[in-house]
């Protein structure tokens, strides 16, 4: 339901980062989804857009047994995914929603994060996220607080308004 | 490729204005969603959705919300959908998303459940449910007290195949 498929990836190995480039500017959202596994216990990922990482966020998290809020903050300001002593073969999924990516105005985003774990570490996390760039998204890069495990997947769409 | 998220009609404000509405929603999808991104002038009015004109505290909520530093959950009931209770910001950066379940249906109450993101302020998550089993045919976005959206705020909203 998240529009046209532009690209996706699904790692065969490793990969410090993903990088969706030449974003065409035929839509008017773009909406990023993607299932990720770190290959440590750092799961937080940074996200890029047009080569620029400073975006802000502010997160809520809920983990089952408390909630908390972080920000704002430029660091993991891409999601979260599911760390390497979670349970096996479970991945994260993060939904990311950038409305208007080709304005000239800032550009609003929101992410959505649930790191799937068998366990007591689990969470689900909301993030606003604003990048200040004033020009149209070309690229965006994922990048991992360490690394993605092979089998991680990315798909990026785009929306078109009426 | 085709698309199950289907656009139905868009508005981008040319000038500050008090309310936006879609009507004449067709009935012929499973879901819509609602994509808004905006801002506000005025004294701090609540921005709520509106179903089929109504404007009775006919709609409920439970809302959980952050803002880097606290947290925050209430439930209670308001004359529109709510989208959040926090003052937004100025300039058009704040994102929502709202999604209206079965919208068509008479035999049931209509349940939205939306997004809102302000990257300088909060992030929310919202539950509302409109007690009437009436197909929902139109849509107008509002504030609870006299206050405007700005020029360059857009409205989408799209209807999602069943």
């Amino acid at each position: 339901m998240y529009g046209t498929l532009i690209s996706t990836q699904t790692l065969a190995t490793t990969a410090a980062s993903v990088t969706f480039s030449s974003i065409p500017a035929t839509y008017t959202d773009l909406v990023l989804v993607y299932s990720g596994r770190s290959s440590t216990t750092n799961a937080y990922i940074t996200i890029a857009f047009n080569g620029d990482s400073s975006s802000s966020m502010r997160e809520l998290t809920g983990s089952g047994t408390a909630a908390a809020s972080y920000g704002p903050a430029t660091t993991a300001n891409g999601g979260w995914i599911s760390i390497s002593t979670g349970t096996t073969n479970t991945f994260a999924s993060v939904n990311c929603y950038i409305p208007n990516y080709t304005s000239t105005a800032n550009k609003a985003y929101s992410v959505d994060s649930v790191t799937e774990n068998n366990a007591a570490a689990a969470t689900q996390r909301i993030m606003a996220g604003l990048w200040s760039g004033t020009t149209a998204v070309t690229s965006i890069a994922l990048t991992a607080g360490t690394s993605f495990t092979a089998g991680s997947m990315f798909s990026l769409y785009g929306l078109t308004h009426f | 490729m085709a698309t199950a998220l289907t656009p139905i009609a868009w508005q981008s404000l040319s000038s500050a204005t008090a309310s936006v509405t879609f009507s004449s929603i067709p009935s012929s999808y499973r879901d819509l969603r609602l994509v808004m991104q905006f801002g506000y002038s005025g004294s701090g009015g609540t921005p709520i959705v509106q179903l089929n004109g109504d404007t009775a505290y006919n709609y409920n909520y439970v809302v959980m919300e952050g803002n880097g530093a606290s947290t925050f959950s209430s439930t209670g009931n308001q004359p529109g959908m709510t989208l959040t209770f926090r003052t937004p910001p100025t300039s058009a950066t704040a994102i929502v998303t709202l999604d209206i379940l079965d919208y068509s249906a008479t035999d049931k109450h209509k349940t939205g459940l939306s997004r809102y993101n302000d990257a300088a302020a909060w992030v929310n998550a919202t539950s509302n449910r409109w007690s009437s089993t009436s197909a929902v045919n139109s849509l107008t976005i509002t504030f609870v007290s006299a206050s405007t959206f700005p020029t360059g705020s857009t409205f989408a909203l799209y209807g999602i195949a069943g």
